[in-house]
């Protein structure tokens, strides 16, 4: 059978080249297509990382009720941020609170930290001074999941917990934060400041 | 040529088939990692701060001073 011999040899043969040809295609495409990923991954990676998702800004960004004092008939004055003005004299009624807005690409979870607290911020000792914060949807489903200050909670100073999830839907992504102060009738005359500072994390 | 010989050949052939393979999919792999690097996304927290103001007006409740004036 040496001719059936001779035939299978040349299958073989063909088979070999067929094999040897396919080999070389696929290392030369593999050359190719690494070269052009070896390129993406120095410059294509960095250029499709999206850096500080996390975007939020106070729209109103300011409460000043003005100069003003405690009524002489009582031992401190109450005010706040959606109207309240319990005896205080010359302050101005205020019913705007900070409102703060999320204008980044992602959902987030934000904490209020004040730079002081109640002691510090107004002072005096006829009352026990106090300085509440709160945070409420300036528009619906702004403060979904769990909102940590949902009603007036004192100022620690440190971070406190707010919305744990606010949206950034532009129709959805702004809640409010009102401030509510109890001012004692021998608290120091002069000007009072204190900064609150929201820092928000995608989650 | 002996059979033997052809059934060698036919066993290179059969190697070299499969390492091709193997290059292939070694391919594959590499266009899957380079995707997942792409969407890394990095995240890093924001601040913003607003201002709570009030002044105080003197009084003599709250300036001594002025309370004994007035006394």
């Amino acid at each position: 059978m040496p001719e059936n011999n001779n035939l299978l040899m040349i299958v073989a043969i063909v088979a070999i080249v067929v094999a040897v040809v396919n080999l070389g295609i696929t290392i030369n495409k593999v050359g190719d297509i690494m070269a052009i990923t070896g390129f993406a991954t120095d410059t294509g990676t960095a250029n499709l990382t999206i850096e500080s998702a996390a975007s939020v800004s106070f729209v109103t960004s300011v409460i000043n009720w003005g100069s003003g004092q405690v009524d002489e008939a009582s031992t401190s004055a109450t005010i706040d941020s959606e109207g309240t003005m319990t005896n205080g004299l010359n302050w101005t009624t205020v019913s705007q609170g900070l409102t703060l807005q999320n204008d980044g690409n992602c959902n987030v979870t934000f904490t209020l930290t004040t730079s002081n607290v109640a002691s510090a911020f107004i002072g005096g000792s006829a009352v026990t001074p106090t300085y509440k914060i709160k945070v409420t949807t300036n528009e619906t489903n702004a403060c979904g999941g769990t909102n940590s200050l949902s009603s007036y909670t004192e100022a620690t100073g440190a971070a406190q917990p707010a919305c744990n999830n606010t949206g950034y839907s532009n129709t959805a992504d702004a809640v409010d934060i009102d401030v509510q102060l109890v001012i004692p009738e021998d608290a120091l005359p002069g000007a009072k400041s204190s900064v609150i500072t929201a820092t928000a994390s995608c989650i | 040529m002996d059979k033997k010989m052809i059934t060698v050949l036919l066993v290179i052939a059969i190697v070299i088939s499969v390492l091709s393979l193997v290059v292939t999919l070694s391919l594959n792999t590499d266009n899957m990692s380079l995707r997942e690097r792409t969407t890394t996304i990095i995240q890093k927290p924001d601040f913003s701060s607003g201002q709570v103001g009030i002044t105080i007006e003197p009084t003599p409740e709250n300036q001594p001073t002025l309370k004994n004036q007035n006394a």
